[in-house]
């Protein structure tokens, strides 16, 4: 008779060694793409505010909680999947008027510095790619936290949060300007699974 | 939607630029005396176009510029130059076509440049489509250059609805400022209509056909490559020079000048008017909340 290890066996074997696993000194996170989510906001004619937000947000980032200073993003956003629940506007915002989504497919963001300010905060400043211009901008950064999901199949989760301004102009995307506002915050709320 | 600086940009500056450049070239007043002259066209044209994308894409034209769309600037001042030289040199028909043939493709590759960077094309693949661009510009060049050969208002009447139907349905399905572009030259084709009636000596022929042939090749493809323009309406407006070769035929040609040109205009018409009238259905479907998603709200 062939023996076969009981599943639930392993499944507690699995969830104590990672129970006295040694902390790792920086873990490595592939971000989810269902549980992540990338919105904006932005002033419509000055008498209101449009949000909007792009399906598909991707990339990577790391959780030290021993050198918080020492966390990366890079976080990666496909540009025609802006959704601001409109055909015709999404249609404008991914041609060559605003995102020109076929010939810079991608919004990319990559750390370069972070700032802990305490309290799980950051400052992190890093290289944002919208429409093929880089611009070094300051992000707002919140640690979430964790959930060791592990015992569920789910992995290791952790997550951020991060707020920050732009100028539209400031990246080639002044169409409209005026009646639509050049200044855009954003929100990116991101998800990983550790790797 | 339209701003201020639209209306001015897109309708009254080409209006009265093209006025006043073909005004000189032709001097419509004079009944006698030497021929008008045929860079009049090709001036006016391309600097409507030139003039009205500079202004609403604003001062970003440098070289190399930041972006694929932004090459329509300096194609737009290519073909202008060529037109000119067309108008004021009588160069072999070959010699012409291959200029169009090779300038087109040539544009076509820099506006288009970004598929090779982000490895869309390669080699065989990038090469087949440029070809295909530049092939469609001599097309529509033969078949400009020989309606504005055929019959003086012919030209400007084609080369209006032509460059007019493409403007409405670029700006009301994917980008404004290219569709207002091209708007802007069948502005200039507007005052040649009215110029060629009054004159009656004034003439598009040689130059303006390859303005017009070469931009709006440039500019489709941009917007079928950049903007996901859907490629039926591509496919309506690309056939439509076609059909002003029915001038050509023996049955057609003996009729009297008034009815040839009412025959072309309205065999041209029908596939621009079916790929406007999609357009404008189609925009209307997207706006689901109105006609214009900047103003749903307002």
């Amino acid at each position: 008779m062939k023996f076969r290890f009981p599943s639930v066996m392993l499944s507690a074997i699995a969830v104590g060694l990672f129970a006295v696993a040694p902390a790792r000194a920086a873990d490595s996170y592939k971000i989810d793409p269902v549980h992540a989510t990338a919105i904006f906001r932005i002033s419509h004619l000055g008498s209101s505010f449009v949000y909007g937000r792009f399906d598909d947000v991707g990339g990577t980032f790391t959780v030290d909680e021993q050198k918080p200073d020492d966390v990366s993003l890079d976080v990666t956003i496909k540009a025609d999947s802006v959704d601001t629940n409109n055909a015709a506007r999404d249609k404008h915002l991914k041609s060559a008027d605003f995102f020109s989504a076929n010939e810079f497919p991608t919004l990319t963001f990559k750390s370069t510095a972070v700032k802990s300010d305490g309290d799980k905060k950051y400052d992190v400043t890093g290289d944002l790619t919208i429409h093929g211009v880089t611009q070094s901008v300051t992000a707002k950064v919140d640690f979430v936290g964790t959930f060791d999901g592990t015992s569920m199949k789910m992995g290791v989760r952790a997550g951020y949060e991060a707020h920050l301004t732009i100028k539209r102009s400031d990246f080639g995307m002044d169409k409209l300007v005026g009646l639509v506002g050049d200044e855009v915050q954003l929100t990116v709320s991101l998800e990983g699974v550790r790797q | 939607m339209l701003t201020p600086t639209d209306l001015l940009f897109g309708i009254v500056v080409p209006f009265a630029l093209s006025a006043l450049i073909l005004s000189i070239a032709w001097r419509p007043w004079r009944r006698t005396g030497a021929m008008p002259a045929l860079w009049g066209g090709p001036v006016a044209s391309g600097l409507a176009f030139v003039s009205t994308f500079a202004v609403l894409q604003g001062p970003r034209h440098v070289l190399a510029p930041a972006s694929a769309i932004l090459w329509l600037f300096y194609i737009g001042l290519g073909f202008t130059l060529l037109g000119v030289i067309d108008a004021l040199f009588r160069l072999p028909q070959v010699i012409r076509g291959t200029v169009v043939f090779v300038a087109a493709g040539a544009a076509a590759a820099l506006l288009l440049r970004f598929n090779f960077a982000n490895q869309t094309w390669d080699a065989l693949h990038g090469a087949v489509w440029l070809g295909g661009i530049a092939a469609v510009a001599v097309i529509w060049w033969a078949s400009f250059e020989q309606a504005a050969t055929g019959g003086a208002i012919t030209g400007p009447l084609a080369m209006g609805a032509f460059s007019g139907v493409s403007g409405l349905i670029v700006a009301l399905l994917v980008e404004q400022t290219t569709g207002q572009a091209l708007g802007a030259m069948a502005i200039a084709f507007i005052v040649a209509i009215a110029l060629v009636a009054w004159s009656r000596r004034a003439s598009v022929e040689r130059g303006t056909a390859m303005v017009l042939a070469g931009v709006g090749a440039c500019a489709l493809a941009g917007e079928y490559f950049i903007s996901s323009l859907p490629i039926q309406y591509i496919l309506l407006i690309a056939v439509a020079p076609l059909t002003l070769w029915i001038g050509r035929i023996p049955a057609i040609r003996r009729r009297r000048p008034w009815l040839r040109v009412v025959i072309q205009m309205v065999v041209l018409l029908i596939p621009l008017g079916i790929a406007a009238g999609m357009a404008v259905v189609q925009a209307k479907n997207d706006a689901t909340m109105g006609s214009d998603p900047y103003m749903s709200l307002a």
